[in-house]
C-alpha cells in the first residue's frame, strides 16, 4: 500500500501489486472478500457508483472490509456507494454491515422482504434491549434499524429501507450523455452535473434486480422468524439465524451487455416457486446470460442446480465462492469442488478450505490443559482472501487474488 | 428487601446450590450480606455491592448486576462503580520503598515529620465539560486511582481502579436503564482500562 | 503496552466489585441507628445468623449496637462494617479466559464458538464433552447458551497450587411477558416511523 499522509480509519492486511489501485472510472468490478466465516462483495458499476452487498470484517484489523477496500483504493463512501444490500440476516453475511451502513451516508439499504415484518423488528428490539444474548446478526441489523432512524431525525427524506422481492428493479440508471459532452458541460455547469448518482451517470444501461426472494419463500421465513420471538418464561439464549436460506436476496447486475449473478446463500429447497428452481421458472427475471457467477451458499451440493449453470450463465463462466466452516460443517466440500471445477476452468475461492482452520498457539500451561479439556479447537478465519475482478465493456476479465485467495480451477 | 440467595436462585441468576450454601451473616429488611463461595453481597435500602476475588466470576459478576436490576428496572440507579483492584507481590523490599517514593518523595516531609511513609494515595481523572464531570470515554463520572501498601501481602502494593459512572437522566421516574446501558456497552472498555492502568502504573513504579 | 510477565506471576489477589447507589451514599450502617434504642441485644444478634471469622459475636454487638460512639455523633465516619471476609477461600488466577456460545449439541458433545477475552479480536471453535460441563449446568447446554472457560491456577487456602480449568454458563432471568410485550410496542412505533413496510 502507499504511504499516506493521513491516519487509516480502516486497516486490512490485504495488500499486494496494484491492490489499491481503484478501478477506471468505465471499468466494472466486483471484488469478494472472504475471511473463511463470512464474505462480502464489492461491485463497482461505472463512475464511482458502488453497491456493498453482505459484509465480513478484516480478522487481523476488525475492519468492516467493504470501508477498508474503499478507502484503500481512496474511495469515499459516503457519497460513491448507492445501495448496501443485505442478502440475508445470518451472521455470516452482516459482520461489520452496522458501520458500514453508518459510514455511506448517502446510500439506500436494501433487505429481504422476509424482513419486513413486525416480528423481526421485535426480534431485534427484545434481544438488543431486554437481553445480553442478541447474537451478531440481530445486533448488526439493530445498528442499521437505529441509524435509518437517526437519518430520519435528521431530516432525510429519503431513509426508508427497500425490500427485495423477486423481479424487483432495485437500481437503475439510464445511458448518460457521452463523455465529451460531459466534459463540456463540465466546464460550464460544473455543479449541475453532480447528481445524486454519484460522480455522473454511466454510458451505458445498469440495471440491479433482485430475483428473488419469491411470495412463496418470503411466507415461510416470516414464519420462521416468528418462531424465534421469545415466549413467556423462556431462556434466554443467543439469537441465532437459522437455515434454510430460502429467503436470500440474489442479485441480477446489468452493465450495458455485462451480466452478474451474486447467488448470496440461496439454496434449492425443492419447490417449484421458491429457491434456484422458482428463478428459473420466472417468466418476469431478466434475460440474458451472466459472464460472472458468485456460486451461491459456499458452493454446497444444496445450492446446486444445473439449469442455472446451462441456461442462466455463459459457458465457462467466472465463477467465485467462499468457504464456510461452521461446526461440523465444512464448504466447500471436495466434491462440490470437482463439480464446480467440471463446470468452469475459471473458479476461484477466497480461501482455501484447508487454511480456513489453523491452532492458536498459547503458552504451555494454557495450551497444555486446553488439550485435556477439548476434543479439539480451531482458530477461525485466521487470513482473509480476495478476489477481484475487473472487466471493460467489450473487453476480457482480468482477475487478481490478494490474501489467501487462490485458483479452484 | 428481596434480595435472599433463594431469591437470586429462583430468577434463575445463581445456581440453586449455591443458595442453599450461602454463608449468610444478615438477612433484615434494611440490610442483607451473604457470601458464595465466589460472591460478597451487601445490599442496603441505598446500595448495592457485589464482590467477587476470583477471576473467571468477573463476568458472571457482571451478568448478575446486570440481571438483577432487569427484573428491577425502576430501582432509580444514579450512580456505578466498577472497581477493579490487585494486590501485587513486590520482588523485594528496596523495590517496594522505591514504589512508594516514586510516588510520594520524601523531601517535603523532611524536618516536618519523622519517618514518613507513603499509606494511601488517590489520583483522579475527569474533565470539566459542559458544566459536567465526565470521564475520558465522555460519560458522566471519573476515573479514580488509589496505590497502597499491601495489608495482604508483604512487600506488596495495592492498586485499586474506580471506574465511576453517574446517570444524566436523575428525573424521578428514571429507573436504572441507563445505568444499566452504560454497564452493558462500557463493559469490555473499561474492564480492559483498568488493567493498562494498573499494570502500566506497575511498570513505572516498579521499574 | 502490559508486561506479560507482571501480569502473568506476581499477582496474588484480584478484586472486581460492583458498587451501585440510588441516592446519596449513606453508610449501610447508619441504618442500624434507629433499631438501636429499640432493640434489645438478643433480636440484634439474631439477624446475624452467621457471624463473620474474623469478629467474635461479643464484639460483633458491640460494634453494631455501641459502636465506637459513632452513633451518637451524626456525620461522623460510622460504625464498622459487619465485616463478610471468607476465612477459607480458594482463589483462582486466570492465565486464560473466553465466552463461548454453544452452535451444536450432539450426543454427548457439544460445539462452541470461543470469543478469546485474554488476547480480543481471536475467534475459535472448540468441541467440548458434556462431562466437562458441571451437573447442574447441564441443563444449559443448548445452542445459543453463553459460557465462561476459564483457565489458570487454583491455589488452595493452605497454598497449594494445581492446574485447573472451570468452565460456567451464563444465568440470566427468564424472558418475561411485559418485556415482550414492551418491545413488541417499541418496535411498532420504530416500524412506523422509520417506514419499516
Amino acid at each position: 500500500m502507499p504511504l499516506r499522509a493521513e491516519p487509516k480509519n480502516y486497516e486490512t492486511s490485504l495488500t499486494g501489486n496494484n491492490f489499491t489501485i481503484a478501478p477506471d472510472t468505465d471499468e466494472i468490478e466486483v471484488s469478494i472478500f472472504g475471511p473463511g466465516y463470512g464474505e462480502s462483495i464489492l461491485l463497482h458499476v461505472g463512475f464511482n457508483n458502488w453497491f456493498i452487498i453482505d459484509s465480513c470484517i478484516d480478522p487481523h484489523s476488525k475492519a468492516p472490509m467493504p470501508l477498508a477496500y474503499l478507502e484503500a483504493i481512496n474511495v469515499n463512501p459516503a457519497v460513491s456507494v448507492r445501495q448496501i444490500i443485505a442478502t440475508h440476516w445470518h451472521d455470516d453475511h452482516i459482520r461489520g454491515l452496522g458501520q458500514t451502513f453508518k459510514a455511506c451516508a448517502s446510500a439506500e439499504f436494501v433487505l429481504s422482504s422476509a424482513l419486513n415484518s413486525d416480528e423481526f423488528i421485535t426480534l431485534a428490539v427484545a434481544y438488543n434491549t431486554r437481553s445480553m444474548a442478541e447474537g451478531i446478526g440481530s445486533k448488526e441489523m439493530w445498528t442499521v434499524i437505529n441509524e435509518i432512524s437517526d437519518r430520519k431525525k435528521n431530516g432525510a427524506t429519503s431513509s426508508a429501507p427497500k425490500f427485495a422481492i423477486a423481479n424487483l428493479p432495485l437500481w437503475r440508471s439510464s445511458p448518460g450523455v457521452t463523455a465529451s459532452t460531459r466534459h463540456l458541460f463540465k466546464k460550464i455547469f460544473k455543479a449541475l452535473l453532480r447528481s445524486s448518482s454519484g460522480d455522473s451517470a454511466p454510458t451505458h444501461a445498469c440495471s440491479i434486480h433482485a430475483l428473488s426472494p419469491s411470495d412463496t419463500a418470503v411466507l415461510a421465513a416470516k414464519l420462521d422468524i416468528a418462531k424465534l420471538l421469545p415466549t413467556d418464561r423462556a431462556p434466554k439464549r443467543a439469537l441465532i439465524a437459522t437455515s434454510p436460506n430460502r429467503a436470500a436476496v440474489v442479485i441480477w447486475a446489468s452493465i450495458g451487455e455485462y451480466n452478474i449473478l451474486l447467488g448470496a446463500d440461496l439454496e434449492e429447497i425443492g419447490d417449484s416457486s421458491s429457491g434456484w428452481t422458482g428463478i428459473l421458472n420466472s417468466s418476469l427475471r431478466p434475460s440474458g446470460r451472466a459472464t460472472y457467477f458468485k456460486i451461491p451458499h459456499h458452493g454446497s451440493i444444496t445450492a446446486h442446480n444445473s439449469d442455472v449453470w446451462s441456461n442462466m450463465l455463459h459457458a465457462k463462466p467466472v465463477a467465485t465462492l467462499t468457504p464456510y466452516v461452521n461446526g461440523s460443517t465444512r464448504l466447500p466440500t471436495n466434491a462440490d469442488i470437482n463439480r464446480i471445477s467440471s463446470l468452469t476452468n475459471r473458479a476461484f475461492a477466497t480461501t482455501p478450505p484447508e487454511r480456513t482452520v489453523t491452532v492458536k498457539r498459547r503458552s504451555g500451561i494454557v495450551d497444555k490443559t486446553i488439550k485435556e479439556t477439548v476434543r479439539n479447537i480451531k482458530q477461525l478465519y485466521p487470513s482473509i482472501g480476495h478476489v477481484r475482478m475487473r472487466v471493460k465493456p467489450g473487453g476480457e476479465e482480468r482477475i487478481e487474488l490478494f490474501g489467501s485467495a487462490y485458483r479452484l480451477s | 428487601m428481596i434480595f435472599q440467595p433463594a431469591w437470586f436462585a429462583a430468577e434463575g441468576l445463581i445456581k440453586k446450590i449455591e443458595a442453599e450454601k450461602a454463608t449468610v451473616q444478615i438477612i433484615h429488611p434494611d440490610v442483607v450480606v451473604f457470601s458464595l463461595e465466589w460472591l460478597q453481597l451487601e445490599i442496603t435500602k441505598e446500595r448495592f455491592v457485589a464482590r467477587t476475588s476470583q477471576e473467571p466470576y468477573d463476568e458472571p459478576l457482571r451478568d448478575l448486576v446486570i440481571g438483577t436490576f432487569s427484573l428491577l428496572r425502576h430501582t432509580p440507579i444514579r450512580q456505578m462503580g466498577i472497581n477493579r483492584s490487585m494486590h501485587f507481590l513486590v520482588d523485594n523490599e528496596e523495590k517496594w520503598h522505591a514504589a512508594g517514593y516514586k510516588l510520594a518523595p520524601k523531601e517535603p516531609w523532611e524536618g516536618i515529620l519523622k519517618r514518613s511513609g507513603l499509606i494511601s494515595l488517590t489520583i483522579q481523572e475527569d474533565e470539566r465539560k459542559d458544566g459536567e464531570v465526565v470521564r475520558s470515554d465522555g460519560l458522566k463520572g471519573f476515573t479514580r486511582v488509589k496505590v497502597e501498601p499491601s495489608v495482604k501481602i508483604l512487600p506488596g502494593l495495592f492498586i485499586e481502579v474506580n471506574n465511576h459512572f453517574e446517570a444524566r437522566d436523575t428525573s424521578p421516574s428514571a429507573g436504572c436503564v441507563e445505568i444499566m446501558t452504560v454497564l452493558k456497552q462500557s463493559w469490555e472498555a473499561s474492564y480492559k482500562r483498568s488493567e493498562e492502568i494498573i499494570y502500566s502504573l506497575l511498570e513505572r513504579l516498579l521499574k | 503496552m502490559i508486561n506479560t510477565m507482571l501480569k502473568r506471576t506476581n499477582y496474588k489477589w484480584k478484586d472486581m466489585q460492583f458498587d451501585l447507589s440510588w441516592s446519596e451514599q449513606v453508610s449501610s450502617h447508619e441504618l442500624i441507628r434507629p433499631f438501636k434504642g429499640d432493640l434489645p441485644k438478643q433480636n440484634i444478634m439474631s439477624y446475624v445468623s452467621q457471624p463473620a471469622s474474623e469478629v467474635s459475636s461479643c464484639a460483633l454487638y458491640e460494634n453494631v449496637y455501641l459502636g465506637t460512639g459513632a452513633l451518637e455523633e451524626p456525620g461522623k465516619e460510622p460504625i464498622p462494617t459487619v465485616k463478610q471476609t471468607i476465612a477459607t477461600q480458594n482463589q483462582f488466577i486466570s492465565l486464560q479466559k473466553w465466552q463461548g456460545i454453544v452452535v451444536e449439541v450432539k450426543k454427548d458433545a457439544f460445539i462452541a464458538k470461543l470469543i478469546d477475552l485474554t488476547e480480543r479480536g481471536v475467534e475459535e471453535e472448540a468441541e467440548f464433552s458434556i462431562e466437562e460441563v458441571s451437573d447442574d449446568d447441564k441443563e444449559l447446554v443448548m445452542p445459543g447458551s453463553v459460557f465462561y472457560w476459564n483457565i489458570g491456577h487454583q491455589i488452595s487456602y493452605q497454598g497449594q497450587q494445581t492446574r485447573a480449568s472451570m468452565i460456567r454458563f451464563r444465568r440470566l432471568p427468564v424472558w418475561r411477558k411485559e418485556e415482550i410485550d414492551a418491545a413488541k410496542s417499541r418496535a411498532q412505533k420504530l416500524r412506523d416511523f422509520i417506514n419499516w413496510k
